[in-house]
């Protein structure tokens, strides 16, 4: 078990690679991910295991002028 | 009539932004009101569990419009590129509408940063749409470092006061012939939209004057029909100004007109 913080929130999560905690937070389709701050290419998630305490950023689509 | 954007052809010159609107429904059927071809987005965190996003997007990709995603709230170089990139994978586009702001009270773009943005995001292929304040040497600078487009503000972000600055803004459209400029920004009235468009601008960027509108989806179609008059006074070529007063309807043949009376046209 892992705890992580999901957009800003602790979770504990079962999984540490990046696809797997995407899915088991059922995080949105369509977004951005960063971990600590950096952003992570999509075609790169699977190369990223994730960390105790690591900082899992999802950004999607909203309303902007 | 057609124009071109970013390597597209686009009918309405009107882009206008997701933001404010009292619903997602107004919003969509202000969108579609306004004619518009491009709608401005942006990217943000949200609470685990909420789901807003994904309706909103459903909502936006609907109505068919190219996507201008945007780096609104963004302080730094950095952080503007940062966003740009996850922006781009997101959206699928290279566009990107960038704001790099300098002051809290304002919302004005810190030049410096902006400039500094828009060279590493044209060096890594995006189209970049830059946000500025009507400074004609900061255009040009945009300009020297590779973009096509330039969006100086009308007035600040949401204060609806219009062209504050039309000396600046006619000087910008006289020194740079060639770059699509756009005014991005602090328009309120359909009247403002009207004036951009006479002196030349290229289209119109907006959206609180829309969302807050009593009735958005009639303002989106007044601001539609003003940029449409606008453009087709400028390209018509509107009369110099002058002092003195001219008769339009003819003097000579007047019923019980005089020779030696003075001409009183009218």
């Amino acid at each position: 078990m892992l705890t992580i913080y999901f957009n800003g929130e602790p979770f504990k999560v079962t999984q540490s690679s990046l696809p797997d905690v995407l899915l088991e937070l059922n995080a949105p389709a369509i977004c951005a991910v960063a971990v600590n701050g950096q952003f992570v290419p999509k075609d790169q998630h699977q190369n990223v295991i994730l960390q105790e305490q690591d900082a899992l950023d999802a950004f999607t689509p909203m309303q902007g002028g | 009539m057609s124009w071109q954007l970013a390597g597209n052809t686009l009918n309405s010159r009107f882009l206008i932004g997701s933001s404010l609107y009292p619903s997602p429904h107004i919003m969509q059927q202000s969108i579609a009101a306004s004619g518009a071809q491009v709608v401005t987005v942006s990217l943000r965190r949200q609470s685990p569990g909420l789901k807003g996003g994904d309706s909103f997007w459903q909502h936006i990709k609907s109505l068919n419009c190219h996507i201008l995603p945007n780096t609104a709230g963004c302080y730094s170089a950095k952080d503007a590129i940062h966003t740009a990139i996850m922006a781009r994978e997101v959206f699928n586009t290279h566009w990107i509408k960038l704001e790099v702001l300098g002051d809290e009270y304002n919302l004005q773009p810190d030049p410096f940063a902006l400039l500094e943005a828009t060279k590493e995001l044209i060096a890594q292929g995006f189209e970049v749409f830059p946000y500025s304040t009507d400074d004609l040497v900061l255009a040009e600078r945009l300009v020297s470092a590779g973009c096509n487009i330039v969006m100086p503000w009308g007035a600040p972000i949401g204060t609806g006061r219009g062209l504050i600055n039309p000396y600046a803004l006619k000087t910008l459209r006289a020194r740079l012939p060639d770059t699509t400029l756009i005014v991005d920004a602090g328009l309120g009235a359909p009247s403002h939209a009207v004036q951009a468009m006479e002196l030349g601008f290229d289209g119109v960027l907006l959206n609180t004057a829309v969302a807050e509108a009593q009735n958005p989806i009639l303002m989106a179609q007044a601001f539609r029909d003003g940029i449409a008059a606008g453009r087709s006074g400028f390209e018509a070529g509107v009369i110099q100004q002058r002092d003195l007063a001219k008769p339009s309807t003819p003097v000579l043949g007047t019923p019980f007109w005089h020779q030696d009376k003075d001409d009183r046209g009218g």
